[in-house]
């Protein structure tokens, strides 16, 4: 039987300052390699936190994070790490190049990788004037550098088109079959989620869910977003502009 | 002054001389931290540290005379690095926003400084040489300092370049990759104090803030890549410094606004032309 590269086991966390109010309560999970894990939930429902809790910039409340039985401290040549663009400071003027090479660990051909992510002959592009779904690939060869085991991508299909949104997946089911690479993706983008990954896990605060993906129901979705199912999926699709309120929706909130 | 004349006074007269090249081992120091300040957006930082430069200056001047430069110098960095490191300390990922914080640390530390000056070393300096910078009050030992605060920000920065230019670009990236982000923020604070420091008597504790920001500012808007960022850095640090230095000769203008202005100009004037010329 193949071991889990990830292994979280009840984690818990608050943030020092409010010990009390907890943003995540109890979390236990595992990931295999060249598994995906999709998190999904509301905003402000924690996910961003377990992320950083994942990659070692929060530490855990209660619980532990394990990969491979190891803490974070000791596998991070081993974690690719996504981040949002937005975080992204771009005031330099960096070239996918010079941005690939502020990776200390390369272990890949920057050639190979660059192929991979489909910037072959882009490398002399400034970041800052790529389109979003090569700002995402930027990002991705950034992480792939490193042959890195665990691929961890925050928000990864914000602000791309369908065909961005499927060439990124595709990408990454083909690093879990040839690379054997384990994912996790935060994203609201609940469809291409389920669609594309074999384990969810739903948050909202200090509620979760996480099972085989086969179980999930659309009463669990509804329940974790407090939101009926079919509102948030025209949302996703973008049918509408503006946030509306439906029949189950945030409770107290004017409708 | 025959505009001749005012170039080869700095040939013929010692002080003269000593301001050309310590404003020139200050350019470059300048020139290579500037982008990394204004990429950071630690522009306001740079305020607080050099302000807070006032309190140690003060503390100094009231323990030893200002005749002995090295030993001035070396109290002011002393105190000022005890007050930055508290600073770098506060703002070290924090969710506070830091520039009020920065705002109380570096007005706190400025009156302070101005009352213990009043109180206790009113005799012992001329505290407006400090504040708007004095190529007077220059000395052998303040040159041999810049010199050597020069040569040693080379190697700390263009060593760990890549992890400098990492920290700023993803600060969270980069520590997820294994990079002592931590460090590289006091590292930072540090160089920054030793810079301000040092350019006291050249710039100012006021003026200073110009020649830390303006030569990042031209290069960040003119760089098509990083090499060319810190090449036109540390040139038009350089050029317009020393320009500004001549100029003050020539005219008879205080050193640290002249350079400052001369700064800006060349500043707007760049950024004219290439809006004429169609550029962002």
């Amino acid at each position: 039987m193949v071991s889990p590269i990830l292994n979280v086991d009840s984690l818990t966390f608050a943030y020092p300052d409010t010990p009390d109010h907890l943003i995540l309560r109890n979390i236990s999970f595992s990931l295999k390699p060249g598994e995906a894990l999709g998190i999904l939930g509301p905003n402000g429902g924690g996910k961003s936190t377990l992320l950083k809790i994942l990659v070692g910039l929060l530490k855990p409340y209660k619980g532990k994070v394990g990969f491979n039985g190891k803490p974070v401290e000791d596998f991070r040549t081993q974690i690719g790490y996504v981040p949002q663009t937005a975080n992204l400071n771009t005031v330099f003027p960096l070239r996918i190049i010079d941005m690939i090479h502020l990776q200390p660990e390369k272990k890949e051909k920057i050639k190979d990788v660059l192929n991979l992510v489909g910037l072959s002959g882009k490398e002399e592009k400034l970041y800052s004037e790529l389109s979003g779904g090569e700002k995402k690939r930027a990002l991705l060869s950034l992480a792939l550098i490193k042959a890195p085991k665990i691929l961890i991508l925050d928000e990864p299909t914000a602000g791309l088109d369908t065909s961005g949104i499927d060439q990124l997946l595709n990408l990454l089911s083909r690093l879990q079959k040839e690379f054997q690479t384990s994912v996790v993706i935060v994203d609201h983008n609940i469809n291409q989620v389920l669609k594309h990954c074999d384990q969810i896990l739903c948050l909202n605060q200090t509620s979760h869910w996480h099972d085989e993906k086969d179980y999930l129901t659309k009463n669990i979705i509804e329940s974790i977003y407090h939101c009926e199912f079919e509102h948030l999926l025209i949302h996703e699709k973008d049918e509408i502009s503006e946030h509306h309120f439906c029949a189950s929706d945030h409770k107290g909130e004017k409708k | 002054m025959n505009p001749w004349t005012a170039l080869t006074d700095f040939f013929q007269y010692d002080f003269l001389l000593r301001a050309l090249l310590g404003c020139i081992f200050v350019s470059v120091a300048c020139g290579i931290v500037s982008p990394l300040i204004v990429a950071k957006r630690y522009a306001f930082m740079g305020t607080a540290v050099s302000h807070s430069t006032f309190l140690g200056l003060s503390i100094a001047l009231s323990m030893v005379s200002s005749e002995n430069p090295f030993l001035v110098f070396l109290i002011t960095l002393g105190i000022t690095l005890i007050l930055v490191t508290g600073l770098a300390k506060a703002t070290f990922r924090q969710k506070l926003p830091s520039d009020s914080l920065i705002g109380i640390f570096f007005t706190s530390s400025m009156g302070i400084g101005v009352i213990i000056h009043f109180l206790f070393a009113r005799q012992r300096g001329d505290l407006l040489g400090y504040l708007f910078g004095n190529i007077l009050l220059l000395e052998n030992q303040d040159m041999i300092l810049s010199l050597v605060l020069m040569l040693s920000l080379i190697p700390l920065f263009f060593i760990p370049f890549k992890k400098w230019l990492y920290v700023i670009y993803d600060e969270e990236g980069a520590l997820v990759s294994g990079i002592n982000v931590k460090f590289f923020h006091y590292l930072f604070f540090l160089v920054l104090t030793f810079l301000i420091v040092s350019a006291l008597k050249l710039a100012g504790t006021v003026l200073i803030e110009t020649l830390l920001l303006i030569p990042g500012v031209f290069s960040l808007k003119n760089g098509r890549n990083i090499k060319q960022v810190f090449i036109f850095s540390i040139s038009f640090s350089i050029f317009s410094s020393v320009l500004g230095l001549y100029l003050a000769n020539l005219w008879d203008l205080p050193s640290g606004a002249t350079m400052a202005v001369t700064q800006l100009i060349i500043l707007l004037g760049f950024l004219f032309v290439k809006k004429l010329k169609g550029g962002n």
